[in-house]
């Protein structure tokens, strides 16, 4: 479902030029939970980046659903992410003039859906992720580990191939993070492929399967038997 | 639906969401600002067209009517102004007509107190004007004008009407009359000696006119019977004559037909109320005009960088929020439409507000207390046409400087913005 074949990354700046990801090659079948973990600055957030479409690779290829994505560019490569790809970020990342409701029916909005079907897809999810009774709740009357879930809520809203997590308990408290863990494992367990990075080993290990980074390179990776 | 029609529809939700969240506070003096901006570009440049309008037209008003027909420059008096005034009479557009003789004349007070020929009096220089009264008002309504005494009559043949800038009491041109002389003391009722060509007669003032034009606030006024006498003319040779049109008629038109029915040897300056417009006070309405258009421009100009700012600063404190849209898949376009609808909106609400206030208040106000000039009265000159003409030019600019800045911050590297990189 996800081939990712020699991932190459360098930033420059100035005269200096840095590598960050150096040749990264790996798949990933349809409805796995993979964990990429690794020390901070390894190169794995970079990685999820690249794969989640919201960088361009130096060099090698990414290829979701038959589809080399790294080829894609401009309004065709926006349109690939917000039909096929989730995204949950680190710190939430909701808008804070809409409710919750809102923040999730707005990708759909996009997509030309009707409205009362985004609505309904809206409620859905926020059902799915514990929060029907918070959907008119604005993000500054939600807990940290609310607004995250409203994050997962907007993510999974239109049924994309796959999610990518980006140390999504790295703000939480550890009740707050079990419970959105939780959700990722009812959620994987639905069929839903999940790609999460996170520096937590004992996270790491709810996962499928386990790869982890360091210095820009693959160092390990483990399926993990359940 | 296309893509398009979706940013619209996606854009106008984002805007209305930051508006209705926003602070209602910063909302408000955001409004506030374009309110004053709008105001600021029409309300200056209105009051000055005002009084460039008010200028031009109490001397349309109250001297030259449509048209005004004088000697030529190199004659002293409108040669067979009878025959001339029968072809103004057979213009199919003519209504009234006024003719007027005139003569320069001195006017003094106090003068059977002198004990000496030298000493000083209360006098005045002006030019002597003599009119059919009931012509006259039909053409310029001076009794209409009259601020003290009554209006001149036929039968008046040793009373004058005087222009109040003649006397201290009634100037309104104070300032521009310091060291010319003026009648100080002297009052309606008073008793003056009027003398021209050396032929000296004692009149007295009938009544004051004031009509805040210094051409016919400077004049001396007496009945056309009187100042035949007076100017000794024996033929029936006129100085200026004033033509009304029925309303609505084309004063150009009309002063080429008598243009064309007149003889070949007819001497005389034929002019529109525009034309006739002495060239300093044609200047300073020109200046009025061009002054009201800078004074617009550069408010129009404050105008888009206020927006600008506002839009601006916007955009980069949430930058981050922008980053977050782009990576939840929402297109650069719906971004740049949500600002635009912002900018919008501040626009069209300020525009509102500030014709509110400009035609319920501002507008009745300065009709009931137009400003007072020595060279004319003038109130607000706004139309409808302006207005809708700034709304559209402060919308256009809304829409740009609401546009550069959600351009700018956008194209920015989504995950950068998002990172804060």
């Amino acid at each position: 479902m996800i081939e990712i074949q020699n991932i190459v990354k360098k930033f420059k700046s100035g005269d200096l030029e840095t590598t960050v990801l150096k040749g990264i090659s790996f798949s990933v079948p349809k409805g796995q939970f993979l964990a990429i973990t690794g020390r901070s600055g390894s190169g794995k957030s970079t990685l999820l980046y690249q794969l989640g479409l919201l960088d361009h690779p130096s060099g090698g290829s990414i290829i979701i659903n038959d589809q080399i994505v790294t080829d894609l560019y401009g309004p065709k490569r926006l349109e690939f992410r917000r039909k096929n790809l989730g995204y949950i970020f680190q710190d939430y990342a909701i808008l804070p003039t809409l409710t919750a409701k809102e923040n999730v029916m707005l990708p759909m909005m996009m997509q030309g859906y009707d409205k009362d079907f985004f609505n309904q897809k809206a409620i859905e999810s926020l059902k799915k992720v514990g929060l029907e009774n918070k959907i008119d709740n604005f993000p500054s009357q939600l807990s940290g580990g609310e607004q995250q879930r409203v994050g997962i809520a907007r993510a999974i809203a239109h049924h994309p191939s796959i999610i990518f997590a980006d140390e999504p308990t790295a703000n939480l408290d550890t009740e707050s993070s079990e419970m959105i863990l939780n959700i990722f494992i009812k959620l994987n367990k639905e069929g839903q492929t999940i790609i999460m990075v996170t520096h937590e080993p004992e996270y790491a290990k709810l996962a499928d399967r386990i790869i982890e980074i360091s210095d820009g390179k693959i160092i390990s990776d483990k399926l993990l038997n359940k | 639906m296309t893509q398009q029609d979706k940013s619209l529809e996606v854009g106008f939700f984002l805007a209305l969401s930051d508006i209705k969240r926003n602070n209602p506070w910063t909302t408000g003096l955001i409004i506030f600002v374009m309110m004053l901006t709008f105001l600021n570009m029409i309300l200056l440049n209105g009051i000055l067209i005002g009084l460039a309008q008010g200028m031009s037209g109490t001397f349309k008003q109250f001297y030259s009517s449509d048209l005004l027909i004088t000697p030529s420059t190199n004659k002293n008096v409108i040669e067979e102004s009878e025959m001339i005034m029968a072809t103004v009479e057979s213009l199919p557009l003519y209504q009234n007509l006024t003719f007027r003789y005139t003569g320069p004349a001195l006017l003094e007070y106090g003068y059977q107190s002198k004990l000496k020929q030298v000493d000083s009096s209360e006098s005045v220089n002006s030019l002597l004007v003599g009119i059919d009264p009931k012509r006259e008002d039909a053409v310029t309504h001076l009794s209409k004008m009259i601020v003290a005494g009554s209006y001149l009559e036929q039968s008046d043949l040793d009373e004058v009407m005087l222009g109040s800038d003649l006397i201290t009491k009634y100037s309104t041109a104070k300032a521009v009359s310091d060291g010319s002389k003026i009648l100080k003391t002297a009052d309606v009722g008073s008793k003056l000696l009027l003398a021209v060509n050396g032929i000296q007669k004692e009149v007295t003032v009938k009544g004051i006119v004031s009509t805040n034009n210094s051409t016919v606030d400077g004049r001396i006024y007496i009945t056309d019977t009187a100042a035949r006498q007076l100017f000794n003319r024996s033929n029936l040779d006129v100085n200026e004559i004033a033509v009304t049109l029925t309303e609505g008629s084309f004063d150009v038109a009309a002063k080429e037909y008598i243009k064309n029915n007149l003889k070949q040897n007819n001497e005389v300056l034929i002019q529109t109320s525009k034309e006739a417009i002495p060239s300093g006070l044609s200047q300073m309405i020109k200046t009025f005009n061009l002054l009201g258009m800078m004074v617009a421009g550069i408010a129009l100009f404050v105008g888009a960088i206020t927006i600008f700012i506002v839009i601006y600063v916007n955009a980069i404190t949430r930058r981050k929020f922008i980053g977050i849209l782009k990576g939840i898949g929402i297109t650069s376009r719906t971004i740049e439409v949500s600002y635009i609808f912002q900018a919008l909106f501040y626009a069209v609400s300020g525009i509102i507000i500030a014709s509110i206030f400009l035609l319920g208040f501002l507008t009745p106000y300065f009709i009931l207390h137009p400003i007072h000039y020595p060279v004319g009265s003038g109130s607000l000159a706004i139309t409808t046409n302006d207005i809708i003409t700034r709304a559209i030019i402060l919308l256009i600019t809304a829409f740009i400087s609401g546009f550069i800045p959600a351009w700018l911050v956008t194209k920015q590297n989504t995950l950068d913005a998002i990172l804060g990189r």
